[in-house]
């Protein structure tokens, strides 16, 4: 019984949903229209409360001093003056693009850019041609690197168009079965969620 | 060399970032880190103020009545920050939610099954077409999981192989994944190499 | 047994080498071909067939996470709409876009562009998913004003447009997941339901190969896939750019985990044998 006004709410969008992909209705249309728009809205409400939620956190980092807080205090302090930046001077003045472009960008790329590290690590050890299907992966995966890069021309002409046809035919053949089977996975779920089995997405209560 | 404040900070951050690899503790890298979530939640903080301000409060202000309903459903959302009240929020989720699934339902049906479907029914008049076909029934019986359809196949002295078929056709898509992981991780590390020799030291 | 110890190496000389096969080749760079590929041409020529005045809806739907492959794409295709003298609308869900998005239409500035009549950005919208299908059928439902705060029925451009109907062609360059709105959000929501208008899709090759049976039904009209391809756009502007830049150190970072993957098994098969 708690949860019977969201519940309702599902329902009801779910419904409206349906009825205006399946049926000639202008009401619902209209109705339907009105609410995804009002998404945006909510959701950046949401963004909000999780940026708030990461700054108490570490606000309680600081004041109970655990391991680590200094590093709560170098995240507040960051997030202070993007903040008051961005809500006073505005996102074009060159201050807030000093701090977007020379530290949000940059060390946002370089943290995934150590992926590549890790990936040659383990193009080392553990890419290995221990059975049939690790061969044929091992194999698939080293002609389309190849096949795609000048390097590749350069061994033989024909190797693009290896890597092309890897992409092109088999790989769309793989592709296209696990997302066939994902999608059917993901309309059960999206129907449970519109038939109130699944909550989860309601969040957690006190 | 470039020696304004700009590309130095941006070179230091990046030197500080890569070092994390070469060594087990790194406090410099601890702050950098640090410092980038924290601007990161700032910029997000930033554009969404931005647009409760836009698309929620100033239509309200301009005398659009509807305009309240999302600004209080998003209201209500901000109950989540106190555990007594978060069960507020639960209507505005509900809204998210319910819409976000409705509208996946519809999409999926639509672009990831039928029309996925529809496009393995080719003629099979060429090696690629048959290739094609071969490969998504053969990969799709690998994800039969109910018992009596496993039986059926595996008790089948020629489909018994069926699913073996697919999974090689699945092993040939993951290859291809894996060689196209490789060539976009490795770009990032090359865009950064490239930003300190390149644009920094001018080489 | 030599190869046990080639096993155990420590990573950081791997880690190492990599640096030194990347930064060779960026201080001197080899000068290897590059061909193009049939998906980059299709792309291209998608493009190439809008005629002047025409309308692109390009949504910059990366983060600096995806931003070394598809800064690269999104100015390949910002210029080749530069030079095909078309109108773009310039949005993004992903906070960290806006920047992205005026960035690279600073190139339509640059060439004396106006603001408004020839390009607007539009800025960030919240919501995903729901947010796309909602743009796409009334732009003025997510959108009430520009970046800059400009009302949006102040703003020339936007006088004949109301949804994505009526577009001419709609471009998301887009991070896959990390993003809000992901690649198969633009397919499900706009290539699907508005089948008028071409959807191209720019996006990481990590996420390329998963996108790539929407491009074989048709679905969407061009996909560019990483680094290479636009690399490819841009000998195809003939204006090589910062990714034809790169292509050599890409060729030289395959070609040592090429050598990694091989001296890997060859240690795997010898160890495994003097096992047995």
């Amino acid at each position: 019984m708690k949860d019977v006004i969201p519940v309702l709410v599902t329902y009801f969008i779910g419904a409206v949903m349906m009825i205006e992909f399946f049926f000639v209705a202008p009401w619902a249309i209209s109705v339907s229209a009105s609410i995804r728009s009002w998404t945006p809205v909510i959701t950046a409400f949401a963004v909000i409360v999780g940026t708030v939620n990461l700054v108490l956190v570490h606000g309680k980092n600081i004041s109970r001093k655990t391991v680590g807080w200094y590093r709560s205090i170098v995240l507040l302090a960051s997030f202070l003056v993007t903040a008051v930046l961005g809500l006073t001077v505005g996102q074009g003045a060159s201050s807030y693009m000093f701090i977007f472009d020379n530290i949000l960008n940059t060390v946002g790329s370089t943290m995934f850019a150590l992926c590549a590290f890790y990936i040659g690590s383990s193009a080392f050890r553990a890419f290995q041609a221990r059975n049939l299907q690790a061969t044929v992966l091992l194999v698939s995966g080293v002609l389309v690197m190849i096949g795609r890069v000048p390097i590749g021309e350069y061994i033989s002409k024909h190797m693009p168009n290896i890597a092309q046809w890897i992409m092109d035919v088999p790989n769309t053949a793989g592709q296209r079965a696990m997302m066939i089977a994902m999608g059917i996975g993901f309309v059960s779920q999206c129907l449970r969620i519109l038939v109130g089995y699944n909550r989860k997405h309601l969040g957690a209560v006190e | 060399m470039k020696n304004d404040i700009g590309t130095i900070t941006a070179a230091v951050l990046t030197i500080i970032t890569l070092s994390s690899v070469f060594t087990k503790k790194n406090p410099a890298f601890d702050v950098v880190q640090s410092m980038f979530l924290g601007v990161a939640a700032g910029h997000a903080f930033v554009v969404n103020v931005g647009i409760i301000q836009n698309s929620g409060w100033q239509p309200i202000v301009q005398g659009d009545l509807m305009s309240l309903i999302p600004f209080t459903l998003g209201v209500l959302v901000l109950s989540r920050l106190f555990p007594k009240m978060s069960r507020l929020s639960r209507t505005s989720m509900a809204v998210i939610g319910a819409t976000g699934a409705a509208l996946g339902l519809r999409g999926a049906l639509q672009a990831e099954i039928v029309e996925q479907v529809a496009a393995t029914l080719v003629p099979l008049n060429s090696f690629n077409n048959l290739v094609m076909f071969v490969g998504v029934f053969s990969a799709l019986t690998y994800f039969l999981f109910s018992r009596k359809m496993t039986k059926v196949f595996l008790e089948n002295n020629v489909l018994k192989y069926v699913p073996e078929v697919g999974k090689i056709v699945m092993m040939v898509a993951l290859g291809a994944s894996f060689g196209n992981a490789v060539m976009g991780r490795l770009s990032l590390l090359i865009g950064r190499i490239s930003f300190l020799l390149n644009d920094w030291l001018g080489l | 047994m030599w190869w046990e110890k080639v096993l155990k190496v420590d990573p950081r000389i791997i880690y190492l080498v990599m640096i030194l096969c990347i930064a060779i080749p960026l201080i001197k760079p080899l000068g290897l071909p590059l061909s193009i590929v049939e998906t980059t041409k299709q792309a291209f020529e998608v493009v190439e067939a809008l005629q002047p005045g025409s309308k692109v809806l390009m949504s910059f739907d990366y983060s600096p996470g995806g931003a070394a492959e598809l800064d690269p794409i999104a100015r390949a295709l910002v210029m080749h709409f530069l030079q095909k003298n078309l109108r773009v609308y310039a949005v993004t869900s992903v906070a960290e876009g806006t920047m992205y998005a005026q960035k690279n239409m600073a190139i339509y500035a640059d060439a004396g562009k106006i603001y408004g009549e020839d390009f607007v950005v539009l800025g960030y919208f919240a919501g995903g998913e729901n947010a796309v299908a909602a743009l796409s059928e009334n732009l003025r439902s997510v959108f009430k004003s520009d970046i800059h705060g400009s009302p949006i029925d102040q703003i020339d451009m936007m006088q004949e447009v109301k949804s994505v109907r009526d577009m001419d062609l709609v471009v998301s360059v887009n991070v896959g997941p990390g993003g809000a709105a992901t690649a198969d959000v633009w397919v499900r929501q706009v290539a699907v339901v508005y089948r008028d208008v071409p959807v191209i899709l720019g996006m990481t090759a990590v996420m390329t190969p998963n996108c790539m049976p929407y491009l074989q039904s048709k679905q969407i009209k061009g996909l560019l896939g990483g680094l290479r391809p636009a690399a490819e756009y841009e000998l195809l502007l003939q204006q090589p750019g910062p990714a034809v830049a790169m292509m050599d150190a890409q060729s030289a970072a395959h070609l040592t985990i090429l050598i990694f993957i091989v001296l890997g098994n060859i240690a795997y098969f010898a160890t495994k044998s003097k096992d047995k």
